[in-house]
C-alpha cells in the first residue's frame, strides 16, 4: 500500500506537478528564503565549491584506489631504522612481562589507530582512516584504508576486518573506550556480516593506554601518546598535524575536493602506528624492570599479581624494596606472607604498627593467633584495633582461649 | 463507655470535605456563583482474557485485582490486535495496567521488548516503581530499568542489553539513545511496544519536537527491521485521536469510556467579592485563596493550591507559611513546588507529601502531571489555569482515591476568569481543548532533520515531515551539514547535533541562576531562554521558596544570572514594548469599513524596566530600567483594522480610538485564548501600526501612549497616517499553528469580545473587560468600555463578505 503511494508521488514529482517552473533549485530558494527570515538574518550559509575526487585523493597520498572507492597505503619501516632512541625490529622477539600479552612474539600482534569525523561520538561518527601496523621480518609494515567516498565504508570494513582479526590480538592507544567500540558501530551500521562482527568481539585487546597508565599515571603529567613517545622512546615529532584538526581535513576534502592537508593525516596517523609498534616492547621492558624506566613500582607489582605472576610481583618488590614508600611495603609484607616468608613479613607490619597502622596491627594479631598460636601477643595486638564486631569477637575468642574473662589492659 | 460514644459519634462525624464545602456556601453564599457535583460513579468491569499469562495473572490477583476495568479490557483487545492504541480516561482510573499487560504479556511470551517514555524525570521513577510490585508478586522475572541522565555510567550498558522494559523520556531518547543506537541494536532489533504517556503535555512547541523525536525512532526501528505498535495515554482533551495520529503519524483506535469507579466530587466557582463597584474592582483572587486554603488547612485536610506563575507560587506560599510555619524550630507544614527547582527539593517535596508530613503545597502547573503525591483533600485554583482540560487535570489532584474532594475555582480579575466564574454554564458544560501541534515546524522539523541524518544518512525518496525534505537536506548541503554523494546524504559536522536541540524550546539556553551570597557559586534555579528577560534582569527580586533574592549581574551570552539573598518588602514586575512589521499577508478578509487579515509579521520586543510592588499593599513603589538586548521574533499573526474614513467617523479624536483600540485588544487576546484552545502566554498582543512606525501602551498614566520605535512618545493628532491595528501573535518563533485557526475563529473573537465587555457590570472600564483604567475616567466623562465597544462594532463589519 505505502509502496504503491510512494510511486504515486515518484511519478506525479516527475510529471510536472512543477509545472509552474518550480525545479529543485526554485524549492531550494523559497526554502532559503523562508529560513532566513525565521532566523533573521543570521546564519547565512557558507559557499560550497568543488567536489571530492577519489582518484586525486589517491595520487595525493601515493595509494591505491580500489574500484570500490576506498585507497590502500603500504608503507615499510625498515628493520634496523632508528626511532627514537629505539630501532625498528626484534620481530620475533617475545613480550616477556606485559600482563595480557606474554608469551607471544610481537609479531602475532596487529597495531590498530583510526582518524574519525569527530571525537563526539554516536552514529554520525565516521572512521575515514584506519591504520594497522605488524612486525614482519623486513620492517614495520604500516597498511592504511582510506575512504574516497562514503559509499565505499562498507568495502573498506569488510577489507580491513579480516586484517584485524589475523593476529594474536589487537594493540590500541585508548582503543578500549573510543577505536574498537566504533569499529563494531560502524560494522553494526553497515551491515558487515556478523560473524566477522563477533570475531572482532572475540579477538584480544590489549590496550595500551591502561598499561602505560599504570606505570606511569603517578609519575607523568599525561599519559598520552605524544608524552609516551617523549618520555619513553626518545621520539619528538616535527610538524605533525594536530589530532584536533584532523576532522577538518576530511571535511574540506567532502565539502571542497581539497587534499592538501590529507597527507598530513596519514602521517600523524602513520605516526601513532609506529609509536604503538615501539611501545609495546618498550612498555614490556618498563614491566620487566620498573625501576630502571622510572616506573611506579608498586602498580606495575599489583598488576603482575592480578595477572597471576605473584613471585615476579615479589622479586619487583624486594628489588626496590628501599625506595618503596608505606603502601608498598605493605604490598611487599602481603606477598611474603603468601609464601610464607612471615618473618621479613612481620618485622615489615611491626615496623608499620609502631606508627599506628591499623592493617599491620590486625595482620599481626591474626599472625601470633593462627600461625603462632600466642594467644596472649595476638591479644596485646587485638585489643589495639578499633572497636567493631569483628575485633570484639576476636578479642573474646583470645580471652576465651586464654582462660580469662577479664579485660586485659595490656600496654605494648 | 467505648460502645454508646462510638455509636453516638458516627452520624455527627460528617464527613470533613462536605463539612468544609457546606461551610464555604453558608458563609460566603455570595461570591459562589456556579456549583458542580459530580456524584461517586460505579465501575464497570470485565474478566481477564483466557489468555493473560498465568504469572501476570498471579501477580494481578496478589495485588488484589481479580477482575479489569472495561476500558483496561479494550486496551488489551486493540493492542493484542497491533493496533495502535490511545486510552484517554480520568486520573486514578488504573491507566497504567492499559499499557502494562500487554507489554509484559508479550514480555513473557517471547522476549518482547517495550520502550515507555514519560515527559518527565520523575514520572519514570514512578513507574519503574509500579512495574517492580507488580514483577514481584507475580515472580515474572521481567527487568524494568530506567534510562536518564541520572543512570550511572557503568549501569547504562546493562540497560541496554539487559532490560526489558526502559523507561525514559523525550530528551534523553532525543540526545542519549537515538543518537547512539547502534549501541541499542539488539533492544530496537526486538523493540514492540511504544509506550508515550501523559500524551497531552505534548502539544505546542514541546509536542512538535516530541512529535519529530517519534519520527527519529520510528526511522531507527525501520533500520532494525522494528515496527513497534504505540500505546499511548493522555488526560482529557478534545482530539486525543488526532493527536495521537499527529504524534505518531499514522491512525490510532481510541478508548474514552472509562470503567474506573470515582469519588464523589464538589467544585465551586469563586468569584472575589466587588471591593470599589465604580471601577469594578475586586478583592485578588490572592486574598480568596489564602482565605480557603487556611480554612481547610485548620480543619485538617491535605489541601493543593494551583497558581499560574511562579512568583503568584511564591507570594502565596509565603502568606501561608506566614500563617502555618511561624515557629523555625517545628516541621514546615507549607511548602512551594516548581519548576526550576532543584529536583532533589522537588522529591524531597513528594515525598513528605505521601507521607502527609506537609499539610498543604502550592504548585504551578509542575504537579499537574501524575507524579505521585498521595491522596489529597482539597484543590484550591487561583486563577482559571487557561484551558478545559487543564481545569480539570488540576481538580483531579484531589480525591485520587475514592472518597469526596472539593476543587474550588477562585477567579481573578482577568476577562477570562471573569467570563467563566460569571458564565458558569460555559465552562460547567464546556468540552475540553484541541491540544494543538506543529511538527512541520519549519525550524523545528530542520533541527530534527539534521538529528536523523546524524544518526542515518538519508536516502533519496525518504519521507520525514511533511516539507520537502530534498530541499531541506539541499540547505543543509548548502551549509556543509551534509554532503550528497549518490543517493544519500550524510553526517559531515564535528557535532553531536541533538545536544544543540531543545525539546522544550525554539529557542536555546536556559539560564542558570547562580547564587553570590557569601561569595559562593551555587546554582539555585534554572529559568528557560524565553522568560529569563523578564525574571532575571539587573535589580530584579527572584524568589526560591519565597525567600527573595537580588538579580546583581546577568551574563546573557553566558546564560547565568547572579543573585544575591535579599530582605525587601516588595517583588519586582517587568514592563514590555512590543512592535510589529507586517511581512506577508496569508489571507484576508474585508468588509466596508474593517478588514482582517492573517500573514507573517516580525517582531521586536524589549523589555523596558520594571516596577517595585509592595507586599500586602500591592503599591507601586519605584521603578528600574533594563537594558536587555531586544528579542526579535518572526511569526504568524492576525490583525484587524478600521478604515481610516470610518475611524474618524466613530471617533471624536484619534487619542479616544486608541484607547478604544487598547481596550479592544485587551479583551479580545482573553477571547481569542479561548477560542483557539490555546493557553494565552501562547499568544501574544500588540496595538500598533502595521509598518512598525509606532506601537501603542497603556502608559503609567493609565491611557493609551503612542510611541516610536525608540520608545519616545508621538502625538496621534500630528501623525500623518493613523491606522491603528490589533495584532494577536502566535507567541514561538516561527508560529506553532495557532494563526490558522484564530483566523477562522475572527468573528468569534471580535463578537465574543463585544458580548464580554458589554455584558461587565462595571461602568467605564475594569480589568475584568478592557484592562485597568483610571479613577479620572468618570470625571472626563469619557467611557474607554465604549470605546472599546465602537472599535469590536466596526471591526465585527467584515465577517458579512467573503475572504479574498
Amino acid at each position: 500500500m505505502s509502496q504503491l503511494k510512494a510511486r504515486i508521488e515518484a511519478l506525479k514529482r516527475q510529471s510536472g506537478q512543477d509545472a509552474g517552473g518550480e525545479g529543485p533549485q526554485a524549492a531550494l530558494d523559497e526554502l532559503n528564503r523562508r529560513l532566513e527570515r525565521l532566523r533573521c538574518g543570521m546564519e547565512a550559509p557558507a559557499a560550497v565549491a568543488g567536489r571530492p575526487d577519489p582518484e586525486a585523493l589517491a595520487a595525493r597520498v601515493g595509494g591505491e584506489l580500489h574500484p570500490e572507492g576506498y585507497i590502500t597505503v603500504e608503507t615499510l619501516w625498515p628493520a634496523g631504522m632508528p626511532y627514537g632512541n629505539w630501532r625498528m625490529g626484534g620481530w620475533q622477539d617475545t613480550v616477556r612481562y606485559l600482563p595480557g600479552a606474554t608469551g607471544r612474539p610481537v609479531s602475532e600482534w596487529v597495531f590498530v589507530d583510526t582518524e574519525t569525523s569527530g571525537l563526539a561520538g554516536g552514529a554520525g561518527t565516521v572512521p575515514f582512516l584506519i591504520g594497522m601496523a605488524r612486525h614482519e621480518p623486513e620492517g614495520l609494515r604500516v597498511r592504511q584504508y582510506l575512504l574516497g567516498r562514503f559509499g565505499a565504508e562498507r568495502a573498506m570494513l569488510s577489507a580491513c576486518l579480516p586484517r584485524l582479526e589475523q593476529g594474536a590480538g589487537l594493540v590500541s592507544y585508548n582503543g578500549k573506550t573510543f577505536d574498537l567500540p566504533l569499529l563494531r558501530d560502524r560494522l553494526r551500521l553497515q551491515g558487515v556480516a556478523r560473524g566477522l562482527e563477533r570475531g572482532l568481539e572475540r579477538s584480544c585487546h590489549l590496550d595500551l593506554l591502561h598499561a602505560a597508565r599504570r606505570a606511569f599515571g603517578g609519575i607523568w603529567a599525561d599519559c598520552r601518546l605524544g608524552t609516551l613517545e617523549q618520555r619513553l622512546l626518545g621520539f619528538r615529532r616535527h610538524d605533525d598535524l594536530p589530532g584536533a584538526e584532523v576532522p577538518a581535513v576530511w571535511f574540506e576534502y567532502l565539502h571542497r575536493g581539497r587534499t592538501e592537508r590529507m597527507a598530513a593525516v596519514l602521517a600523524h596517523n602513520r605516526d601513532d602506528l609506529v609509536s604503538l609498534a615501539l611501545a609495546l616492547p618498550a612498555l614490556d621492558a618498563v614491566y620487566g624492570d620498573p625501576l630502571a624506566a622510572g616506573a611506579d613500582v608498586r602498580q606495575v607489582a599489583a598488576c603482575h599479581r592480578r595477572s597471576g605472576r605473584g613471585d615476579q610481583a615479589l622479586t619487583l618488590l624486594e628489588t626496590a624494596e628501599a625506595g618503596l614508600n608505606d603502601a608498598g611495603r605493605l604490598d611487599l609484607a602481603e606477598h611474603l606472607r603468601r609464601v610464607g616468608r612471615w618473618e621479613k613479613a612481620c618485622a615489615i607490619w611491626e615496623e608499620q604498627a609502631g606508627r599506628g597502622c591499623m592493617y599491620s596491627m590486625e595482620r599481626l594479631a591474626k599472625y601470633h593467633e593462627h600461625v603462632r598460636r600466642d594467644w596472649l601477643r595476638a591479644l596485646a595486638f587485638a585489643v589495639r584495633l578499633p572497636p567493631g564486631g569483628e575485633r570484639n569477637r576476636r578479642v573474646e575468642r583470645l580471652q576465651a582461649r586464654l582462660g580469662t574473662q577479664e579485660p586485659l589492659s595490656l600496654s605494648c | 463507655m467505648v460502645e454508646p460514644a462510638a455509636i453516638q459519634s458516627k452520624p455527627a462525624q460528617e464527613d470533613p470535605v462536605r463539612s468544609l464545602s457546606r461551610r464555604l456556601k453558608g458563609k460566603y453564599g455570595g461570591r459562589i456563583t456556579g456549583e458542580l457535583r459530580v456524584s461517586a460513579r460505579e465501575g464497570c468491569y470485565a474478566p481477564f482474557p483466557d489468555d493473560l499469562d498465568a504469572r501476570l495473572r498471579r501477580g494481578l490477583e496478589a495485588r488484589g485485582i481479580s477482575r479489569m476495568y472495561s476500558h483496561q479490557r479494550q486496551a488489551w483487545d486493540a493492542v493484542r490486535a497491533g493496533r495502535h492504541t490511545v486510552v484517554v480516561t480520568p486520573t486514578a482510573s488504573g491507566k497504567t495496567l492499559c499499557y502494562n499487560l500487554p507489554v509484559l504479556q508479550d514480555a513473557l511470551e517471547d522476549g518482547a521488548k517495550a520502550l515507555y517514555f514519560f515527559p518527565t524525570k520523575a514520572l519514570s521513577q514512578d513507574q519503574v516503581a509500579e512495574l517492580m510490585e507488580l514483577n514481584e508478586a507475580g515472580g515474572l522475572g521481567v527487568r524494568a530499568y530506567t534510562f536518564d541522565g541520572d543512570t550511572p555510567g557503568d549501569a547504562r550498558k546493562a540497560v541496554r542489553t539487559r532490560g526489558d522494559i526502559v523507561v525514559t523520556n523525550p530528551d534523553m531518547l532525543h540526545q542519549g539513545v537515538l543518537p547512539h543506537h547502534t549501541k541499542w541494536a539488539q533492544f530496537f532489533e526486538s523493540l514492540r511496544y511504544v509506550v508515550i504517556d501523559e500524551m497531552h503535555t505534548y502539544r505546542g512547541v514541546f509536542g512538535s519536537h516530541v512529535a519529530n523525536v517519534v519520527r527519529r525512532l520510528r526511522r531507527v526501528c525501520r533500520f532494525y527491521g522494528a515496527d513497534p505498535v504505540f500505546i499511548l495515554c493522555s488526560a482529557t482533551i478534545a482530539n486525543p485521536d488526532e493527536l495521537a495520529a499527529e504524534l505518531i503519524g499514522e491512525e490510532v483506535t481510541t478508548i474514552t469510556d472509562s470503567g474506573a469507579p470515582a469519588g464523589e466530587k464538589h467544585l465551586l466557582l469563586w468569584n472575589p467579592p466587588v471591593v470599589n463597584a465604580d471601577l469594578g474592582i475586586r478583592a485578588s483572587a490572592r486574598s480568596q485563596t489564602t482565605r480557603i486554603a487556611r480554612l481547610a488547612v485548620r480543619s485538617r485536610l491535605k489541601t493543593i493550591i494551583f497558581a499560574r506563575s511562579r512568583l503568584m507560587v511564591e507570594v502565596l506560599t509565603k502568606y501561608l507559611k506566614d500563617v502555618f510555619d511561624g515557629d523555625p524550630r517545628k516541621q514546615p507544614r507549607v511548602a512551594a513546588y516548581r519548576g526550576g527547582y532543584l529536583p532533589t527539593e522537588r522529591r524531597r517535596t513528594e515525598r513528605s507529601l505521601r507521607s502527609g508530613n506537609l499539610d498543604c503545597v502550592i504548585s504551578t502547573s509542575a504537579l499537574e502531571l501524575g507524579v505521585d503525591i498521595g491522596s489529597l483533600d482539597v484543590c484550591v485554583l487561583n486563577g482559571y489555569p487557561g484551558t478545559i482540560a487543564a481545569t480539570w487535570q488540576r481538580l483531579g489532584r484531589a480525591g485520587r482515591r475514592e472518597r469526596a474532594a472539593l476543587g474550588v475555582l477562585v477567579a481573578t480579575s482577568q476577562p477570562l476568569d471573569q467570563y467563566i466564574v460569571r458564565n458558569p454554564d460555559f465552562f460547567l458544560g464546556a468540552s475540553p481543548e484541541h491540544a494543538r501541534i506543529a511538527p512541520d515546524q519549519l525550524l523545528i522539523l530542520l533541527d530534527h532533520v539534521r538529528c536523523a541524518a546524524f544518526e542515518l544518512p538519508f536516502r533519496q525518496g525518504e519521507r520525514f515531515g511533511g516539507e520537502d525534505l530534498e530541499a531541506l537536506l539541499g540547505y543543509l548541503e548548502e551549509q556543509g551539514v551534509l554532503h550528497r554523494e549518490s543517493d544519500q546524504w550524510h553526517w559531515t559536522e564535528d557535532s553531536y547535533p541533538a545536544n544543540s536541540v531543545s525539546l522544550r524550546s525554539v529557542a536555546e539556553g536556559n539560564f542558570v541562576v547562580v547564587d553570590a551570597t557569601d561569595g559562593g557559586r551555587r546554582i539555585i534555579a534554572e529559568v528557560d531562554y524565553s522568560s529569563a528577560a523578564e525574571t532575571l534582569y539587573e535589580g530584579a527580586i527572584y524568589m526560591v521558596q519565597s525567600s527573595p533574592y537580588q538579580v546583581e549581574s546577568l551574563d546573557w551570552e553566558g546564560r547565568k544570572a547572579y543573585v544575591r539573598q535579599t530582605r525587601v518588602d516588595y517583588y519586582t514586575d517587568a514592563i514590555d514594548y512590543t512592535r510589529l512589521k507586517i511581512l506577508e499577508r496569508f489571507e484576508g478578509a474585508a468588509g466596508r469599513r474593517a478588514e482582517a487579515t492573517c500573514g507573517e509579521v516580525h517582531l521586536v520586543r524589549r523589555i523596558a524596566g520594571y516596577k517595585k510592588i509592595r507586599y500586602y499593599t500591592h503599591e507601586n513603589i519605584g521603578f528600574g530600567n533594563i537594558h536587555l538586548p531586544d528579542q526579535e521574533m518572526h511569526t504568524t499573526a492576525v490583525w484587524w483594522q478600521i478604515q481610516p474614513s470610518s475611524l474618524k467617523q466613530a471617533f471624536a479624536s484619534r487619542q479616544q480610538a486608541l484607547d478604544g483600540f487598547l481596550g479592544a485588544g485587551y479583551a479580545m487576546h482573553h477571547v481569542a485564548a479561548l477560542r483557539t484552545m490555546a493557553e494565552p502566554h501562547d499568544l501574544g498582543r500588540a496595538v500598533g501600526d502595521g509598518d512598525a512606525r509606532w506601537f501603542a501602551t497603556v502608559g503609567a498614566s493609565g491611557r493609551g501612549q503612542m510611541r516610536s520605535l525608540d520608545g519616545g512618545e508621538l502625538d496621534p493628532e500630528q501623525e500623518a497616517r493613523f491606522r491603528p491595528a490589533v495584532f494577536l501573535y502566535d507567541n514561538y518563533p516561527g508560529g506553532v499553528g495557532l494563526s490558522a485557526p484564530l483566523f477562522e475563529q475572527r468573528r468569534a473573537v471580535t463578537a465574543g469580545a463585544r458580548e464580554m465587555i458589554r455584558a461587565c457590570e462595571c461602568e467605564y472600564g475594569c480589568p475584568a473587560c478592557v484592562g485597568p483604567i483610571l479613577a479620572s475616567e468618570e470625571v472626563r466623562g469619557f467611557s474607554p468600555k465604549m470605546a472599546a465597544v465602537s472599535v469590536l462594532e466596526l471591526l465585527d463589519d467584515e465577517s458579512a463578505q467573503g475572504t479574498h
